[in-house]
């Protein structure tokens, strides 16, 4: 009798396998259909509706990993993030190294604030495995992670990925991706690596304009001034100016014109340079104690009530980390040097005194900074000076 | 050879008829051993029969609860259409014609198929001596892939281990088995049954031996493992190894979060303890109505439960896939919560229209629903970071499990199989507890108990039995002074002057052991100063140990007057001494 009941169920063994077959069949029929009908929806923009059928192809074919992800993409189309999470999270738990998964998962935590998470699951995306164009796909999810770090103020960490990104980057056929860096580079504070970046695209025969521009403030910001007039001109040759632009033209033209520590200028020109700035500067502190009802020949004595600056300066000193006005007081010291050093930037003194060339120019740039904090930003050759002014404090450094 | 064959022709007859002799007595040798080998190694004694019967049945039960599974997915493909939400039409007439068709079914051809699986498989082992019929099988089978299939709020769960019973209890038949064995198998049938239903054997197995089974007693556990383990491997290779339910990265922070694991214990025992309000209130009510409603009640559930279906088809049929999805995070919490109430409702329908069907799926789907919805709150009123519904539902799942059908051992074990997520472990156990004792403080009779009184069973009720105090010898011993002596030591005796312990004492002998003997004797041999060799004694006396069961010392006691209780670290040293008496007493105290 378990002879009988071994074969019994050897019969039934078999009708199982030929019913599970079927079963299996249909189910896999079902969810093709419900799939492509979601696909279709996508396509057509219907999210609801994609929904509903991904529904459906999921729930005849539950583990299926292109049907959950699909679904999850849906969702985060349609709004639903922490909905889409659970599916992602359950697929990174079976395959952790999916880059895919690892991408979405980065930019639902990068939409909800959760910095911490959204850099693992960047970097699980960067160092995952990519079904396609794997390299890629990883440059633009690191680029996707240097705008998420730089939206987030946080220059530093955005400039080490772009430095990583810089390693990888193809040599031929990639203007957009150098193009692309290059701005990112610059967003982070890294002018130098940019302006390397933005030379790479010129370069290439076809470099667009605006390329020009970010290598003319590249240039700019590092205090290349001849280079950055070059680029800028071009920039606005090729219409990519504007106000700030033709700003930033006309102090690098400017600069380079009245800059005495210009390198291969004999001495008169250092010296006529030296005393053009310098009676410009004073020129400037003059215009602006004036607008601001400060009497610089008066006897010093301790000024009652502020003197008001305009908003330009006060955004201006607030950024430079400064005191949002200068002392009234300041303008009038400023003014008693100025006399004071005047008469020694005869040619004759500074001949036998090249010293005294530094003195004039930090008095200079002294003046200039504290007019910026009392009568808001300069034009001209005064915002010239206050350029070189930043350029050389940071060639210090 | 033909040359030597020609020239020894007077030769070969005696050789051929020698060698044919000495080849017979080789055969017969052959097969006396091959038979005396046969009869040792390959004739199975009962036990033997009993462990392989125990995985055909495994195999068996597998098979039919596939062939269960997919027959009920394709009633609803014919009957609902492909799409999980499928159109008004079909929801209000599909479950409503499969009720009628489900009702004639059971009154003309399956009466049994009706009802409670687990509670027939316990009237199989307790009352029919494991008898279960192959027509409630074929019932059971047809009736509820109709009605599951239909979109009755029913699952496959409770049929299929109903049906596993029935096919173990075929086998039992067929192999002529001993009545104590054939009671033995309906559960084992039951746990393969089970066990292939929700892909969990430690489950099955857990639910087998707290529900039907109430005993751990060691053979059956084996042949229970086996079966369950059998029908699994079935099951997973037609239907896969995935797990039922593919829960997300589910996480446990830190310890305050177990608060609110113990509030959603609390909302699932006061959910669990309505339910099962509900369904005892209207299940006698609409068994009492008239003969004619009961061709009726399973297509008026039917048509009920479609016309919620309109709105809310997630609460139809089993409703898996609306636990993933639950677990997935898919709903908000008032959904949830909705979803939740009103499955209750349509289960409750299903359930007390008589219309065949397990409970074991919609309760894990009203459990994740309202876990969801805890969960949801939690995550709204607290701010959590993430969604707490995908760790609320499948804690929520076990904790409705506890609450509603009273098992909770399995309820924990469940969660972690279905699943396969050991994360949430402790605040299972601590929610399906909380939820447990309130169902239990304030409903006293359990499911599946007060289900058979109202078929008119009074079937045993393991919850109590596991309740019950088990007295033991040290709660009816007494001191054992004046009773106990050495024979070394017996002048000792004389200084007892009343006779009032009894007229046996005990003596433990020089060389070991117990004997008793008579104490006026033993009083005689110490005043003459004799050796106590010179005593007639009986022994040696069995001792006993303070932690045995009272029943156990019922059967060592035999015709001895008196039994030492000994420590089990010391021998010598005695704790006390029992009699037929004190046990008696204690009984009757």
């Amino acid at each position: 009798m378990l002879t009988i009941s071994l074969l019994i169920a050897l019969i039934l063994f078999l009708i199982t396998g030929a019913v599970a077959r079927g079963y299996h069949e249909k189910l896999h029929a079902l969810a093709g259909q419900w799939f492509q009908a979601a696909q279709n929806d996508l396509n057509a923009g219907k999210t609801a509706a994609a929904l509903t059928d991904l529904r459906n192809a999921l729930a005849y074919e539950p583990t299926d990993p292109r049907i959950q992800f699909r679904l999850a993409q849906a969702l985060i189309a349609d709004g639903r993030d922490d909905e889409a999470r659970s599916y992602l999270e359950g697929l990174l738990a079976h395959s952790p190294s999916d880059a895919e998964v690892n991408l979405e998962l980065a930019r639902i935590a990068a939409k909800s604030g959760n910095e911490r998470d959204a850099l693992r699951y960047y970097h699980g995306a960067i160092y995952g495995v990519w079904p396609d164009h794997p390299r890629q796909d990883r440059l633009n999810t690191r680029l996707e992670l240097c705008r998420f770090l730089l939206a987030r103020n946080d220059d530093a960490g955005a400039d080490g990925e772009l430095i990583a990104l810089q390693s990888d980057l193809p040599g031929k056929n990639a203007t957009p991706l150098h193009e692309q860096t290059a701005e990112l580079f610059l967003k982070a504070g890294d002018a130098r690596r940019a302006l390397a970046e933005f030379r790479v695209v010129l370069n290439s025969p076809h470099a667009p304009a605006a390329a020009w521009k970010g290598a003319g403030k590249a240039a700019f910001t590092l205090g290349y001034f001849a280079a950055a007039e070059h680029y800028l001109q071009i920039a606005t040759r090729l219409h990519q100016s504007n106000p700030e632009i033709a700003a930033e033209l006309q102090s690098s033209r400017l600069v380079q014109q009245w800059d005495p520590y210009l390198r291969g200028l004999t001495a008169p020109e250092k010296w006529a340079r030296t005393r053009h700035v310098f009676l410009a500067a004073t020129a400037r502190l003059k215009t602006c104690a004036k607008s601001s009802g400060i009497q610089l020949s008066a006897p010093r004595r301790p000024v009652q009530g502020k003197t008001k600056a305009s908003p330009n300066a006060e955004a201006a000193s607030a950024s430079n980390g400064e005191a949002n006005t200068a002392n009234p007081l300041d303008l009038v010291a400023l003014y008693q040097k100025a006399r004071t050093l005047q008469p020694q930037l005869a040619d004759w003194n500074l001949r036998g005194h090249p010293e005294t060339i530094d003195a004039a120019m930090n008095l200079v740039f002294a003046i200039e900074s504290a007019t910026a904090q009392t009568c808001g930003q300069p034009a001209g050759l005064d915002a010239a000076l206050l350029v070189l002014r930043k350029t050389m404090q940071s060639r210090e450094r | 050879m033909s040359e030597i064959a020609g020239g020894l022709p007077a030769e070969i007859p005696p050789l051929a008829e020698a060698l044919r002799g000495s080849n017979k007595k080789k055969r017969t040798r052959i097969e006396r051993l091959w038979t005396v080998w046969r009869r040792k190694t390959l004739t199975l004694r009962e036990g033997q029969l009993f462990f392989l019967l125990a995985i055909v049945i495994g195999l068996l039960s597998g098979s039919v609860v596939v062939c269960f599974r997919v027959t009920i997915e394709w009633v609803r493909f014919w009957l609902l259409g492909p799409s999980i939400a499928p159109s008004p039409l079909r929801v209000v007439l599909a479950p409503t014609l499969a009720g009628i068709g489900v009702a004639l079914l059971v009154i003309y051809l399956f009466k049994r198929s009706r009802g409670s699986g687990v509670n027939q498989t316990k009237a199989a082992v307790f009352i029919y001596d494991g008898y279960v019929s192959f027509r409630t099988v074929i019932g059971k089978f047809i009736t509820c892939a109709l009605s599951i299939g239909s979109g009755q709020s029913l699952g496959p769960e409770d049929p299929s281990l109903q049906m596993g019973a029935g096919i173990a209890s075929v086998l039992g038949r067929s192999l002529r088995l001993s009545k104590e064995k054939q009671r033995l198998l309906a559960p084992i049938g039951a746990a393969a049954g089970l066990a292939a239903a929700f892909n969990a054997p430690i489950s099955a197995t857990i639910f087998v031996i707290e529900e039907i089974i109430g005993t751990w007693s060691g053979g059956v556990l084996g042949a229970v493992i086996l079966a369950a383990v059998s029908s699994v491997v079935v099951m997973r290779e037609f239907l896969g190894s995935a797990p039922m339910f593919r829960v997300p990265a589910v996480v446990f922070h830190k310890p305050t979060e177990l608060i609110g694991y113990a509030v959603l214990g609390c909302i699932s025992g006061v959910a669990g303890l309505a339910f099962l309000k509900f369904v005892a209130y209207f299940r006698p009510k609409l068994k009492k109505l008239p003969r004619w409603t009961q061709f009726v009640q399973p297509a008026s559930a039917g048509l009920l439960i479609g016309i919620i279906g309109i709105w809310l088809p997630q609460i139809m049929g089993s409703g898996y896939p609306v636990i993933d999805q639950v677990l997935h995070d898919q709903f908000v919490w008032k959904t949830l919560l909705l979803l939740g109430l009103v499955k209750i409702v349509a289960t409750g329908i299903s359930f007390v229209s008589g219309t065949p069907g397990g409970m074991f799926a919609p309760t894990l789907f009203i459990g994740a629903a309202l876990g969801g919805a805890v969960g949801g709150f939690e995550h709204l009123v607290f701010h959590q970071p993430a969604s707490a519904i995908p760790e609320f539902a499948l804690v929520g799942m076990g904790t409705f499990f506890a609450a509603f059908l009273r098992v909770p051992i399995t309820s924990v074990f469940m969660v972690v199989e279905v699943s396969q997520h050991y994360t949430l472990i402790v605040p299972t156990i601590i929610a399906n507890m909380i939820a447990y004792f309130i169902s239990r403080r304030y409903q006293k009779v359990p499911l599946f108990d007060f289900l058979a009184r109202q078929d008119g069973f009074f079937l045993p009720s393991l919850e109590e039995m596991r309740e019950q105090t088990t007295l033991r010898v040290e709660d009816a011993m007494r001191s054992s002074a004046g009773i106990v002596f050495r024979e070394d030591n017996l002048r000792l005796l004389l200084e007892q002057t009343e006779v009032k312990n009894g007229a046996q004492i005990l003596l433990w002998k020089s060389d070991g052991g117990w004997v008793v003997a008579a104490r006026e004797e033993a009083q005689q041999v110490a005043l003459n100063g004799a050796s106590a060799a010179n005593l007639s004694t009986k022994g040696p006396v069995p001792q006993l140990y303070p932690d045995q069961h009272l029943d156990e010392a019922l059967r060592v006691i035999g015709d001895w007057p008196l039994v030492p209780v000994v420590n089990r670290a010391n021998l010598e040293k005695v704790e006390g001494v029992l009699s037929l008496d004190d046990i008696l007493h204690k009984y009757r105290s």
